[in-house]
């Protein structure tokens, strides 16, 4: 008898059920009627038949094994469960870790360690600045914000998408399309160097060449610029290849159609031209020294003019035939175990601690929300089975 | 804690066979009623048992309550199976079973009052006493084989005994 039977039952319960206990136990103390109740129940209970009790017995020597028969296998579905629910909650660490650090890297900000954008990261940035291109201009593929004056947000090499497929339309149907590109690369600050000299060799290995440069390595820092041209043909190539040669900070590539700018300065030269020839005509014709002056001089303003208008023409196709690519190659500092940022400050730790404890607090939600249904079903079918077990003695 | 000993595995389980098998046939055939059908069930719930014997925990109580839980669950399962198939029916009345009133002997007609009062308790109550004068079970233990509070099982205890005296006029 427990004491909180004791406790809580009424005392004339509890002293009945003690006096049956003693009964029952074959205690002389205990009272005489009950004494003699035990013993005539326990006198009229059913015994089993001996043949009965010794075929038990050998059933139970034998283990419940039939002869012959082969070991019968214990259910080795109910041994798995623990390891099964194990790796249920590895997987679920897993998935909620994963989830967790997508988060924490939009949240995270200025930490350099952490920020791993995606693709679709960079597209949704870079939509408004696209839609916020005036004008007359084609439409603009800006893939970061904040361009390359912007702070490191690293992306990994793995998450550099195909840029071909990014990168503003090519010109169609004859049309003039002005192209440039801004890209920020983020080596580790000892590759600076190394990096600045890829970028030129990249650069003449798709027939382009370093319009300018300036690259500064020192021994906190590093850092380089460069002005590129490349055949706007070469100008997905180019971009692909240097984004090979460290993790991207930010890309921003610019298409602008001057198909109408073009088409005004080829218009203004064979109206020059044809002006030239009129005047050709003409001097052919004249037959007074006064005419023929005249006509000389507009002569030799037409060919500075025409000179000047094919000089803007040019101008205006190299636009569109040659790209530009402005590249910022920016160091960034790297620990020794890797990581990026200078020190693991107390700041850090506490940051890492909160994350550690969003992903144990995510962990704990999705198993909650898994096993408490599960457990409120076994419950439900425990108790239904209990209460139908009991119907029978109904 | 575990069921057996790692030194000799099997030594648990014989000992409580051995002191509970009369005890475990008594109460199954009070619950189930016939004599054949008994033997079955109590064969399934010692061979439950032993297939079990790993789930047992002493924490939650002694060897013996759990292998009564063990066997009053074959019993109702058995009872269950029986009222769906409706074709079982007890052992006939045993011809040679003295008629109470017809016993000289002060202590067989005794006897013979209390198994006619046991027959004529409510199933539940005949559980009970079963739990409790065949099985030895103490109120806390039948409380949990039952799934009720202490204060409950008690209760019920109580009110079996108090008609079995009635019954048996004791």
């Amino acid at each position: 008898m427990s004491d909180r039977f004791r406790r809580s039952a009424p005392e004339e319960l509890v002293r009945e059920q003690e006096e049956l206990d003693r009964a029952l136990a074959g205690d002389p103390a205990a009272e005489p009627q009950l004494a003699l109740l035990v013993a005539d129940v326990h006198a009229a209970r059913a015994t089993p038949d001996p043949a009965f009790a010794s075929a038990l017995d050998r059933r139970v020597a034998a283990r419940f094994e039939l002869p012959g028969a082969p070991p019968r296998r214990r259910r080795a579905v109910w041994r798995l469960a623990p390891a099964g629910a194990v790796l249920a909650g590895l997987a679920a660490v897993v998935l909620v870790a994963g989830g967790s650090e997508g988060e924490g890297d939009r949240s995270d900000g200025g930490r350099a360690a952490a920020p791993l954008q995606t693709q679709e990261d960079l597209l949704q940035r870079g939509a408004p600045d696209a839609a916020g291109a005036g004008g007359g201009a084609a439409p603009e593929a800006a893939l970061a914000p904040g361009a390359l004056s912007d702070a490191a947000r690293p992306v990994p090499r793995a998450t550099v998408p195909p840029l071909q497929r990014q990168s503003a339309p090519p010109a169609r149907g004859g049309r003039d399309v002005e192209r440039a590109a801004e890209l920020t690369l983020t080596p580790p600050i000892d590759e600076v160097q190394d990096v600045a000299d890829d970028v030129v060799r990249e650069t003449q290995a798709v027939r382009g060449y370093v319009q300018g440069s300036s690259v500064d390595v020192r021994k906190d820092a590093a850092s380089a610029q460069f002005t590129l041209r490349v055949p706007a043909a070469r100008l997905d190539d180019l971009v692909a290849r240097l984004s090979r040669l460290a993790d991207v900070g930010a890309l921003r590539q610019q298409a602008t159609d001057i198909t109408a700018t073009v088409d005004g300065a080829a218009g203004r030269v064979s109206e020059a031209r044809a002006e030239r020839r009129a005047l050709l005509r003409a001097l052919g014709r004249a037959t007074t020294e006064g005419r023929i002056s005249s006509l000389r001089a507009r002569l030799a303003d037409n060919r500075r003019r025409l000179g000047r208008l094919e000089a803007q023409l040019a101008a205006q196709r190299r636009r569109a035939a040659i790209a530009t690519v402005q590249v910022a190659v920016e160091g960034r500092a790297v620990d020794d175990d890797g990581d990026e940022g200078a020190t693991w400050t107390p700041r850090d730790a506490a940051g890492d601690a909160w994350r550690v404890l969003q992903v144990m607090g995510g962990v704990l939600l999705v198993a909650l929300t898994v096993l408490l249904p599960l457990a409120l079903l076994g419950l439900l079918g425990r108790l239904a089975l209990r209460r139908r077990r009991e119907a029978a003695l109904g | 804690m575990a069921f057996e000993t790692s030194e000799q595995p099997s030594l648990g389980f014989d000992a409580l066979y051995r002191a509970t098998s009369s005890d475990v046939f008594a109460y199954v055939a009070s619950i189930v009623g016939d004599r054949t059908t008994a033997e079955d069930v109590t064969a399934a719930a010692f061979e439950r048992a032993w297939r079990r014997r790993t789930s047992f925990d002493a924490r939650r109580g002694s060897r013996r309550a759990w292998l009564f839980g063990i066997a009053r669950n074959a019993a109702l399962d058995e009872l269950r199976r029986r009222r769906r198939t409706a074709t079982l029916v007890g052992d006939p009345p045993d011809a040679a079973a003295p008629d109470p009133s017809a016993v000289d002997d002060e202590a067989a007609a005794r006897r013979a009052a209390v198994a006619v009062a046991l027959a004529g308790l409510d199933a539940r109550e005949r559980d009970l006493i079963g739990l409790r004068f065949h099985g030895g079970l103490t109120v806390p233990e039948i409380a949990r084989v039952l799934g009720v509070s202490e204060r409950a099982a008690a209760m019920r205890v109580h009110r079996a005994v108090t008609n079995l005296r009635e019954a048996c006029h004791v």
